[in-house]
C-alpha cells in the first residue's frame, strides 16, 4: 500500500510540472504585459518608470529564466508577490479560502441533502404527480443560468422583499463567521451554489433507484418478506448512492471551488473573484499559485479516490 | 520670488469672469445646500461604496484610484487643489514658491502640524518619503523626482541622502534644488513623489537606507497594510482585505477634527452591487453610471440625494494615426477636420451617455485654470456637407460606390478599434461607422480585448487608423507625454504621431519655463489647445460627468469638480439623526 501511494505521488510530479509549463506559457502569450495594463491611460507615468517596475517585478528577464525562478519558488511553496497588492500570493489565497469554502460546502450539503431525497421520492412515486412535479422543477433549475437566477434573487428576495441581504459576508461593521448575521448573509450564495445539486441529484438518484429496483436482489429481499422500508433504505438507496460517491472524486478541490458568478452576484470576497481579477489584470503570481494549488489538490484527491476504491472493492488490487 | 496665493486668486477671478465655464453642482438638493450652512453635530459614519478592490495603503507602490482613495485619508501632499479650478492651494504647507530661475522650490509648513500619534510632522518626513521612492523597486513614480539635485547619486547608491532636498528651520522649511527649471515642480514635488507623505518615525524601523531589496525597503513593509499614523482627516482602524477599510476621526487634523466618527470604504464587485447597496441604504455614498442614474433616482427618491458635476478627470476620443500605412489621408489636417465635422458628437453625448457629459474640442478640461476660454479653441458642429467639401479640398474624389477615393486612388476605408465589452465605446464605434458612411468614408469597427488594444495603440505600430480610448488627466496641465513630437518612441503615448513645432515649443515652455508663472503657462497652454482643436489629431468626444449619490442623512457635502475622492471639506460632513 505504501509503495502504491508513493508511486502515485511520484507520478503526480511530472503532471504538475506540465501544468506549470502550460499555465506559465498561456499567461504570457496573450497581448500586453501586466505593467502596461496596470497603468493604462495614465500619461504621467513614463516608459522609463514602467521599465523600472518591469525590472522590479522580474518581468524584464528572458522567459526561460522567469520560468526557472517560478519553479524554484514553487518548490519552496512560495509563489511570489502579487503585482498589484505587493503581498505574497499564497497569503492572499489562504486568507480567502475560508470565505469560499463556507458557502460552497453548505451549498453542496443542501444540494445533496435535498436533491437525493427528492430523487428517491420521484423514483418511488414514478409516473405520479409528485414525480412530474420534481422533474419539471429540476429541468427549470437546470436550464436557468446561475448569474440570471442570482440576479433575480437579489432583485426580488433582497431589494424588494428584503428577506436576504443584497450581498457581502456581514453587515458593515460586523465581522464574524459563525453567527446569525453570517447565516443570514449566507442564504443567497448557499442557495445559488445548491442550485446545481438540486437540479442534478434528483434525476441521477431517480434513474439509479429505478434501476436498482429492477434488480434480482431486490426481488429476493421482498420475497424473503423483508419490510418495505428496509428493502428501500438498506438495499435500494445504499446501492443507488454509489454514483454520488464517485461524484465526490475531486472533493478536495472544493477548497478552490468559489465561483466568480456567485461571488459577483452576492459580492462575496472569495477565491473566484480573486482568480478572475488576477486573470483579467494579468497578476501572474495569483493565477499561477491558484492553478498549481488546485491542481495539486485534484491530484491528491484522485490518489485518495483510488485508494478508497481499492479498500471498498476487493476486486481492485493494489499493486 | 512670487507668491502662488496671488496667482490663485487671479485664476479664480478668471474662472468666474468666464461665467459659463464656472463648474456647478447642477442638481444638488436644496436640503444639502442648506445643511452646509447649518451647524453640524458630531457622530455617525459614512460608508462609501468602491467598485474596485483596495490593493495597498502605501502611496509609494500604489497605482490605482481605489487604493489612493483610501490612503489619501491618512497621508497628504503638502498642497491642496482648489476644488473649483484645480489650481494649487496651501495645505500642510502654508507657503510655497518656485524661485524666478525655476531652480528652487520652497515649501513652508504650517506651525504646529502633528501626526495623529502626537509626533510633529516635519520636512524630515518629506525627505524620507522621497528617499523611500528612490529605493523602491516597485514604484512607478521615480521620474517625478528625477530633476532634483543629487537624485541620481542617491538612486545609484553613491550618496547617503538626496543632497538637493534641504530641511531647514527646525523642519518647517523644505528647500528643493532642481537641475533644470520644471514648471510642474511645485505640484509634482508636493507629494514627495509618492503623492502622500509617510510618517518617517514609524517607517524608518527596519529600513535600510542603502538597500533596494524589497524586504529592507518600503515595498514589503508590514505597515503598507496598516498605516501607523495619519496627518489627514481620518486615522486607520482596520482593513479587511477584499471587504473594507475602516477609519476613525483624527482629532489632530489641521483643518479641524471631522464631525464623523467613522469613515468606511466598502468594496463591491461591480456597479450593479453598488447600485443595490445605495438603494437599500447599506452604503451612504457611491457613484453610478449614466445608464443607472434614472433608476436610482426614482427608486431611491426617499433616501438619496443626487449630485451631478462636470467631470475633469478623463475624456474619451477617437485618435487618428497620422502615419497609418493603410490610411495615408489621415496625415492631412483637412481630412481629420472632416472627420470631426462628420460625427455628431452632441448626439453621442445625448444618446450614448444620456446627456451626462460635455462635448470637448481639446485636451485641457474647461474647468481647469489652464483652459484658454471657449473663444480660443476651434469648435465644430455636426456638418456633413462641410465634411465632404473638406475631403474634396484635400483631393479626394467620390467613387461610384459612394466612398471617396484618395489621391492615390485607394478607397477611403479604415478601421476604428476599441475595447470589447465597453458598451459606450462600442456604440460610438457603430455610430461613427454609420455617420462617416454619409460623408463617403467607410469604417470597419473592430472590438478587441483591452490588452490587445493597448498593444496595438503604440507609435511603433503603424497598422492602425482610428482608436476609441480615454485619457485620465492629472491635476497638472502639462501634456508633454501625449502631444510633444518627441513622444512617438516605442510604447510612448503620441501614437498618432502628432507633430506641430509651435505646439512643441509651447509645451516645452509650459514645462521648463523659463517663465513658470501661471500667466505665462496659461498663455502656453492656450497655444497648445488652439492648435490641438484646429489640427484635430483626435476627434475629441466628451468628458463624462461625475454622478454621485449621498444618503439624505449625510449633510454638509458640497461636491466640486476638482474635489478628489477624499472630499475637499470632508471634515465638515455630518450625519443628521
Amino acid at each position: 500500500m505504501t509503495r502504491f501511494i508513493a508511486r502515485r505521488l511520484l507520478q503526480a510530479i511530472p503532471t504538475l510540472f506540465g501544468i506549470m509549463i502550460i499555465t506559465f506559457i498561456l499567461l504570457r502569450v496573450s497581448p500586453a504585459d501586466p505593467v502596461k495594463l496596470m497603468v493604462a491611460g495614465d500619461q504621467e507615468i513614463t516608459e522609463e518608470d514602467k521599465n523600472r517596475l518591469r525590472e522590479g517585478l522580474g518581468l524584464n528577464k528572458p522567459l526561460p529564466l522567469q520560468f526557472v525562478d517560478f519553479t524554484w519558488q514553487a518548490i519552496r511553496l512560495d509563489f511570489g508577490n502579487s503585482f498589484y497588492y505587493h503581498r505574497p500570493a499564497r497569503d492572499m489565497i489562504f486568507e480567502r479560502i475560508p470565505n469560499s469554502v463556507q458557502p460552497v460546502l453548505l451549498g453542496l450539503l443542501v444540494g445533496v441533502g435535498v436533491g437525493v431525497p427528492l430523487g428517491f421520492v420521484a423514483a418511488v412515486s414514478r409516473g405520479r404527480r409528485t414525480d412530474h412535479g420534481i422533474r419539471v422543477g429540476t429541468v427549470v433549475l437546470q436550464s436557468t443560468p446561475d448569474f440570471f437566477l442570482g440576479l433575480l434573487m437579489v432583485l426580488f428576495l433582497a431589494i424588494q422583499l428584503k428577506w436576504i441581504p443584497i450581498g457581502s459576508m456581514n453587515v458593515v461593521g460586523e465581522d464574524c463567521t459563525m453567527c446569525w448575521d453570517r447565516a443570514w448573509h449566507l442564504l443567497g450564495p448557499v442557495l445559488l451554489y445548491a442550485n446545481g445539486g438540486l437540479a442534478f441529484y434528483p434525476r441521477l438518484i431517480r434513474t439509479e433507484v429505478l434501476e436498482v429496483l429492477s434488480q434480482d436482489f431486490v426481488r429476493t429481499a421482498r420475497a424473503k418478506g423483508l419490510r418495505e422500508r428496509i428493502v428501500m433504505f438498506t438495499h435500494v438507496l445504499r446501492n443507488a448512492l454509489i454514483p454520488v460517491v464517485t461524484n465526490f472524486g475531486g472533493i478536495l478541490t472544493i477548497v478552490f471551488a468559489g465561483s466568480v458568478i456567485v461571488e459577483r452576484v452576492f459580492n462575496w470576497p472569495g477565491l473566484g473573484r480573486l482568480f478572475f481579477d488576477g486573470l483579467v489584470n494579468k497578476d501572474y503570481p495569483i493565477v499561477q499559485a491558484g492553478i498549481i494549488m488546485s491542481s495539486f489538490l485534484l491530484l491528491i484527491s484522485f490518489v485518495m479516490r483510488d485508494i478508497t476504491y481499492a479498500l471498498v472493492d476487493p476486486r481492485i488490487k493494489v499493486r | 520670488m512670487r507668491r502662488y496665493l496671488a496667482i490663485l486668486s487671479a485664476a479664480l477671478l478668471t474662472a468666474t469672469a468666464c461665467g459659463s465655464q464656472a463648474p456647478q453642482g447642477t442638481q444638488a438638493s436644496p436640503a444639502a445646500t442648506q445643511a452646509a450652512t447649518q451647524q453640524g453635530v458630531r457622530g455617525g459614519r459614512v460608508v462609501e461604496g468602491s467598485i474596485s478592490d483596495i490593493k495597498t495603503l502605501q502611496p509609494v507602490i500604489s497605482t490605482d484610484t481605489a487604493s489612493s482613495g483610501a490612503w489619501s485619508m491618512f497621508y497628504l501632499s503638502l498642497l491642496r487643489s482648489n476644488p473649483d479650478t484645480g489650481d494649487l492651494e496651501p495645505g500642510l504647507a502654508e507657503k510655497f514658491e518656485l524661485s524666478k530661475d525655476g531652480l528652487t522650490v520652497t515649501y513652508t509648513l504650517r506651525q504646529g502640524l502633528v501626526w495623529s500619534d502626537g509626533q510633529p510632522f516635519t520636512g524630515e518626513d518629506f525627505k524620507y518619503t522621497a528617499e523611500a521612492v528612490a529605493r523602491s523597486a516597485k514604484t512607478v513614480r521615480k521620474s517625478t523626482l528625477q530633476d532634483i539635485v543629487g537624485w541620481k547619486d542617491y538612486v545609484d547608491g553613491k550618496a547617503d541622502e538626496v543632497k538637493g532636498i534641504a530641511v531647514k528651520d527646525g523642519g518647517r522649511v523644505i528647500e528643493i534644488a532642481l537641475t533644470k527649471p520644471f514648471c510642474p515642480a511645485l505640484r509634482n514635488l508636493s507629494g514627495a513623489g509618492a503623492g502622500g507623505i509617510l510618517p518617517k518615525h514609524h517607517f524608518v524601523a527596519g529600513w535600510n537606507n542603502k538597500s533596494t531589496d524589497t524586504k529592507a525597503n518600503i515595498d514589503d513593509h508590514p505597515m503598507n497594510m496598516k498605516p501607523p499614523a495619519s496627518v489627514g482627516p481620518f486615522v486607520f482602524k482596520e482593513w479587511k482585505p477584499g471587504v473594507s477599510v475602516t477609519m476613525t476621526r483624527n482629532e489632530k487634523y489641521y483643518r479641524g477634527a471631522p464631525l464623523l466618527d467613522e469613515y468606511i470604504i466598502k468594496v463591491y464587485a461591480d456597479q450593479v452591487a453598488v447600485k443595490a447597496a445605495l438603494l437599500t441604504g447599506e452604503i451612504t455614498y457611491g457613484s453610478t453610471q449614466p445608464a443607472d442614474v434614472e433608476e436610482v433616482r426614482n427608486a431611491g427618491r426617499e433616501i438619496l440625494d443626487f449630485h451631478r458635476f462636470e467631470g475633469v478627470s478623463s475624456y474619451t476620443y477617437i485618435s487618428w494615426n497620422a502615419k497609418a500605412t493603410k490610411a495615408p489621408w489621415l496625415a492631412d489636417k483637412r481630412v481629420r477636420q472632416a472627420l470631426v465635422y462628420g460625427l455628431d458628437v452632441s448626439a453621442i453625448v445625448k444618446n450614448v451617455v444620456l446627456g451626462y457629459g460635455k462635448q470637448v474640442f481639446t485636451h485641457t478640461p474647461k474647468a481647469s485654470w489652464a483652459y484658454p476660454g471657449d473663444d480660443k479653441v476651434t469648435k465644430y458642429n455636426y456638418d456633413p456637407a462641410k465634411a465632404k467639401s473638406l475631403l474634396e479640398q484635400a483631393g479626394a474624389k467620390m467613387g461610384p460606390d459612394g466612398v471617396y477615393r484618395w489621391t492615390n486612388g485607394a478607397p477611403m476605408t479604415m478601421r476604428i478599434e476599441t475595447n470589447q465589452g465597453n458598451k459606450v465605446r462600442e456604440t460610438i464605434g457603430q455610430i461613427a461607422q454609420e455617420q462617416y458612411k454619409a460623408i463617403g468614408v467607410k469604417i470597419d469597427p473592430q472590438f478587441i480585448s483591452f490588452p490587445a488594444l493597448l498593444e496595438r495603440s503604440v507609435p511603433q505600430n503603424l497598422d492602425h487608423e482610428g482608436v476609441i480610448l480615454g485619457w485620465s488627466l492629472g491635476l497638472e496641465p502639462d501634456m508633454y507625454s501625449i502631444w510633444h513630437s518627441s513622444q512617438s518612441g516605442k510604447d510612448q503615448f503620441n501614437w498618432v504621431h502628432y507633430a506641430n513645432p509651435e505646439v512643441d515649443k509651447a509645451i516645452e515652455a509650459g514645462r521648463n519655463g523659463p517663465d513658470c508663472s501661471a500667466e505665462a503657462r496659461k498663455k502656453n497652454y492656450e497655444t497648445v489647445n488652439k492648435h490641438l482643436s484646429e489640427d484635430a489629431p483626435y476627434t475629441f468626444l466628451y468628458m463624462g460627468d461625475s454622478l454621485v449619490f449621498f444618503n439624505k442623512a449625510v449633510q454638509g457635502v458640497q461636491p466640486k469638480v476638482y474635489s478628489t475622492a477624499s472630499g475637499w471639506n470632508i471634515e465638515k460632513w455630518w450625519i443628521k439623526r
